[in-house]
């Protein structure tokens, strides 16, 4: 482009600030978003790949009351199978200024999910010592060198610290049921030499494999789900022992939380930069087309002195380009730090994840460049429509559009409209794309806008939820498997408490086998069920509820049949769905205590509720009892792992705001400006100004009407995604109160409203003689 | 049609050639025509015009609104094409010009002075003028061309900030800077007063007598018709009349 042009460039820049900083605006706040969720992704996906390559993760772990080196040697031989160590989890306690509860994990060999030392010595065999973890060894206070006194199993023992350690499988670790989030550092995990195990003989009840078939990464693919499911057979078949459990490593809970995070925000980060994006490109296109429109005159004179074609092309398409490229840069730059860093603290909240870290992808060049090239091939295409003219066709003033009467201007109703309606239905009439731009920018705006109140209700409406609908105990007490059903039915007579046995089981449907959690429910109605109508539904003593995710991966319906398997035993117990429900979390499988007993299962209670208050005391003075947790306590966890999620939907409301007004005031100032003529016309004929800031507001109202109640519907769709995204252990009931339909509606009105105002007190400025003269 | 009104009477193109001391007219139209379509309607705004204008004359196209002037006009500078007929520049058909060649037409060989300036609003006097360099073209300095049209002190202000007649001599001086062959004008005084239209039209004619540019102007002001070397007259879409000025006027004399 050459000197002048470059001048005139620039000067149209700013006397067209308005709308170009819409655009730059509209650019920015699509890349900020895309780039926040993009960084946090990528970082994420890339740093746990790593983690889990350098730590030789697990690909998948074999469960039981006990395993033997014999166990060991049968896996070792097995064809796919690259190694495999024994390993005896078991819960116990540190003493610490109060005593922590600790997960010891004895080990022969670290060569699965292995130990990644942060500070002090490598783990090798036959080492004592214990080697802690880090979170835990930084909220405490712990330091290599210090001596820890250990209970476990009854047992009391002192240990050095020799290393504070991260490990891959304690990623995402919630030590027992006491806590329903990760609390990092209030308890932890170690790690220490089988010949560090207290007591006369070890137990091993874990047997962890790696297979010479997959690889150690996060990101698996369909041949390795397949290997790995393969794998999981041939173990099964080699062991066969009662009471084993495989577990493939998709379904390790780390594993399976973290894959559900990224997930939900890989979701909200498609729907809101799409949603972002869209605005961008509507306004983008709006603007140039009329910039181009407006400067058809100067357009015919560049052409009429000799311009060439490209260079007037060249020269009006640098306007989309510098803005929507300046606009897209600065908002990824933004979306860096600000959504970015949000996004990564809060998930660094609940992983320990020792590589993570936010990452640059691909993703937001691409998406600039393609909003770049959309802004430049609206220029183009409209700029080009002038210039294959002649020039003085150009400079000819465009004859206006040639638009017939109305539907409505055919009817007698016509004759009852007063003037201000008849104006309004024939200028929406003659400006059909005007009119249906400026509805677009509303409906999105209110789409938005409700994506963003919605997901905020639906994050807060599982504590009402889940704590007053589902289960409305005070408190719950979770009991020793030892404990034994007399001491459980004891607490739950004192406590006025209804029994509940909750454990895992492997469940079966079509050749397929997952685990899930089953509750085998006793009288009482602190355990609720509903449908996916949020209307109360009692459990059948025939047959077996199962909650939608479940139904949904097994793609089950009412009617069928469903087998599941305690860990402990060989018996499989098959029964009829007689009905699904919905739960925000701990998907899984519920049967009546009755039914349970039909069926042959001997009640087995670990848990009560009860709505008496349980002195917090007995989780320390009562051995049978594992914890005691108050409603308060799990809402308040709820609460700490909603926090993330709550300032990203937060950032996005704020956002929608904005932007919301930035759209409205673009599109409502290009339509002013495009009707000059007109409202010059009607103050020359006599009409008050505030006659005709009230027409316009009536087709304002006409037009946001509309774009609001189509907003609405659009916003419904992309929440349903986003829900539709939520990890599979998560399942939020897709039913809003009005609350966030009448905040979009109400607020894309107020500001709609607010904004036309606005821009209509210019009528007030209005030059009438001015506005009237030549094409100019 | 044209109608023979003088000694010098217009002659078939080939033999005005050879009467004029061997010089080639500048610009020779053919049986020129031009219809316009839109849609079912059919308007034929000029048809089956020949006309000649010689090197360095001053030409007024006369005629009453509609009557095909302007039309005339940007066929002649290559804005607008014929749809019959030929037109001749120096020797070279235009009408047979593609696109881009009409483009290097104009920005070398015509300067355009419009009715109503068109002027860049974003650019000052200055760079309006200078903008022809963007072009490529070899032009006089900007400041020059402003001093020619009495406006070397308002070289620094947009088009908003001058008057009607101040931005028609900006325009001028656009036009001239390129020293063209050919200057067209399209009611180059139409939105000025009387004083400042005669400074204009003074300006136009000494870009004639003295630089010795052909000058094409289209107006519908009869009176202009004496300052002209040869007046063309227009009327339905036809050069009705040519009529050659013996002793043409100068452009402080007349008055309207």
């Amino acid at each position: 482009m050459t000197g002048n042009l470059r001048k005139k460039l620039f000067r149209d820049l700013r006397q067209n600030f308005v709308q170009f900083l819409a655009i730059f605006v509209m650019c920015f706040f699509a890349m900020l978003v895309l780039e926040g969720f993009d960084s946090d992704e990528t970082g994420d996906s890339r740093s746990v790949d790593e983690y889990y390559r350098d730590t030789d993760f697990l690909d998948l772990y074999a469960e039981s009351e006990s395993f033997n080196r014999q166990d060991l040697l049968n896996l070792k031989g097995l064809p796919d199978v690259a190694d495999a160590e024994l390993r005896s989890t078991v819960n116990g306690k540190v003493r610490l200024s109060e005593e922590k509860k600790v997960e010891f994990n004895f080990i022969q060999t670290n060569n699965i999910s292995k130990m990644l030392l942060s500070a002090g010595e490598n783990y090798e065999e036959g080492m004592s010592g214990i080697w802690i973890d880090r979170s835990f060894a930084e909220r405490q206070g712990i330091e290599i060198g210090d001596a820890l006194q250990c209970v476990c199993n009854d047992n009391r023992f002192t240990e050095v610290v020799r290393g504070i350690i991260d490990n891959p499988e304690h990623m995402y670790f919630v030590i027992d049921d006491t806590y329903t989030e990760p609390d990092l550092g209030d308890y932890g995990y170690a790690f220490l030499d089988a010949g560090e195990y207290p007591g006369a003989d070890i137990s091993y009840n874990r047997i962890y494999v790696d297979l010479k078939t997959v690889e150690n990464q996060f990101n698996l693919d369909d041949h390795d789900i397949a290997m790995l499911d393969n794998a999981k057979m041939e173990i099964m078949r080699a062991l066969d022992k009662t009471g084993l459990t495989v577990v493939t490593k998709q379904w390790e809970a780390g594993f399976r939380a973290y894959q559900g995070d990224m997930e939900y925000n890989d979701t909200m980060g498609i729907v809101f930069p799409a949603l972002f994006i869209m605005i961008a490109m509507l306004g983008i296109m709006t603007t140039m087309t009329r910039l181009v429109t407006r400067q058809r005159t100067i357009i015919g004179t560049l052409k009429a002195l000799g311009f060439s074609r490209q260079a007037i092309l060249i020269h009006y398409i640098s306007y989309s380009f510098f803005i929507a490229l300046t606009g897209s840069i600065a908002g990824s730059i933004a979306g860096w730090w600000t959504l970015g860093k949000t996004l990564n603290s809060s998930m660094n909240r609940f992983y320990t994840n020792p590589y993570a870290r936010m990452e640059f992808s691909m993703k937001p060049v691409i998406v600039t460049i393609v909003i770049v090239m959309m802004a430049v091939m609206v220029n183009y295409f409209s700029c080009r429509k002038l210039l294959v003219q002649r020039a003085s066709d150009i400079l000819r003033p465009e004859p206006p559009a040639v638009v017939g009467a109305g539907f409505l201007e055919k009817t007698f109703l016509w004759k009852l409209f007063d003037f201000a309606t008849k104006w309004n239905m024939r200028d929406i009439n003659r400006n059909r794309v005007r009119t249906l731009m400026g509805m677009i920018g509303v409906t999105l705006t209110t789409a938005l806008m409700l994506s963003a109140f919605g997901t905020d209700e639906i994050n807060h409406t599982t504590e009402g939820w889940q704590y007053d609908e589902l289960t409305p105990a005070d408190y719950t007490v979770t009991f020793d498997p030892e404990a034994g059903y007399g001491v459980v039915y004891d607490y739950a007579k004192q406590y006025d408490g209804q029994m509940i046995q909750s454990t895992q089981a492997e469940t079966f449907h079509s050749g397929q086998t997952r685990l899930y959690n089953i509750s085998i429910v006793d009288e009482g109605n602190l355990l609720r069920f509903q449908n996916k109508n949020k209307e109360y539904v009692h459990l059948s003593d025939h047959e077996i509820a199962i909650s939608s995710r479940v139904a949904e991966n097994y793609d089950i319906k009412e009617g069928d049949f469903i087998s599941f398997k305690f860990p402990q035993s060989k018996e499989r117990y098959s029964g009829r769905v007689g009905m699904i429900y919905k739960a925000p979390s701990n998907q899984g499988l519920a049967i009546t205590r009755k039914y349970a007993e039909s069926l042959g299962i001997t009640f087995a209670p670990n848990m009560i509720y009860t709505n008496k208050t349980v002195p917090g005391s007995l989780e320390k003075d009562r051995q049978e009892v594992s914890s005691v947790t108050s409603k308060k306590a799990f809402i308040q966890s709820l609460r700490a792992k909603s926090a993330g999620t709550d300032e990203t939907v937060t950032y996005t409301m704020t956002l929608a705001v904005i932007i919301g007004v930035v759209v409205m005031y673009n599109l409502g100032i290009l339509s002013f400006t495009e009707k000059t003529r007109e409202i010059a016309t009607l103050k020359v004929l006599g009409f008050s100004t505030n006659k005709i800031r009230w027409i316009l507001q009536q087709q304002n109202i006409i037009v946001t009407g509309a774009g609001t109640a189509a907003g609405l519907c659009l916003g419904i769709k992309v929440l349903e995604l986003i829900v539709g995204s939520l990890d599979e252990e998560l399942d939020y009931i897709f039913i809003l109160s009005p609350r966030p339909y009448i905040y979009a509606f109400l607020l894309s009105f107020v500001l709609s409203l607010a904004v036309n105002g606005i821009i209509s007190r210019k009528v007030i400025d209005i030059d009438m003689v001015e506005a009237l003269k030549g094409v100019e | 049609m044209q109608k023979k009104t003088t000694d010098k009477e217009k002659k078939e193109p080939e033999k005005a050639d050879e009467e004029k001391d061997g010089q080639r007219p500048l610009i020779l139209f053919e049986g020129a025509g031009k219809i316009y379509r839109t849609g079912q309607i059919v308007y034929e705004a000029l048809h089956d015009v020949n006309l000649e204008i010689m090197e360095g004359e001053l030409v007024v196209i006369l005629g009453p609104s509609g009557a095909g002037k302007s039309t005339l006009l940007n066929l002649l500078g290559g804005l607008d094409g014929a749809t019959s007929g030929k037109i001749f520049f120096g020797g070279e058909e235009i009408t047979a010009f593609d696109d881009v060649r009409l483009g290097k037409f104009r920005a070398h060989d015509v300067g355009i002075i419009f009715q109503f300036y068109n002027l860049v609003p974003t650019l000052t006097a200055y760079e309006n003028v200078d903008l022809m360099q963007d072009l490529g073209v070899e032009i006089m300095d900007p400041l020059e061309a402003l001093r020619m049209v009495g406006l070397e002190d308002r070289k620094d202000n947009f088009p908003s900030q001058m008057s009607g007649g101040q931005q028609q001599r900006v325009s001028i001086a656009r036009a001239i800077a390129k020293k063209p062959r050919l200057l067209l004008c399209d009611e180059p005084t139409g939105a000025l007063d009387t004083n400042t239209g005669r400074e204009v039209l003074k300006l136009l004619q000494d870009q004639s007598r003295v630089h010795g540019q052909t000058v094409v102007m289209v107006t519908h002001n009869s009176l202009f018709a004496e300052i002209a070397d040869k007046v063309v007259m227009v009327k339905n879409g036809t050069v009705v009349d040519v009529k050659i000025n013996e002793s043409p006027k100068d452009a402080e004399e007349i008055n309207w």
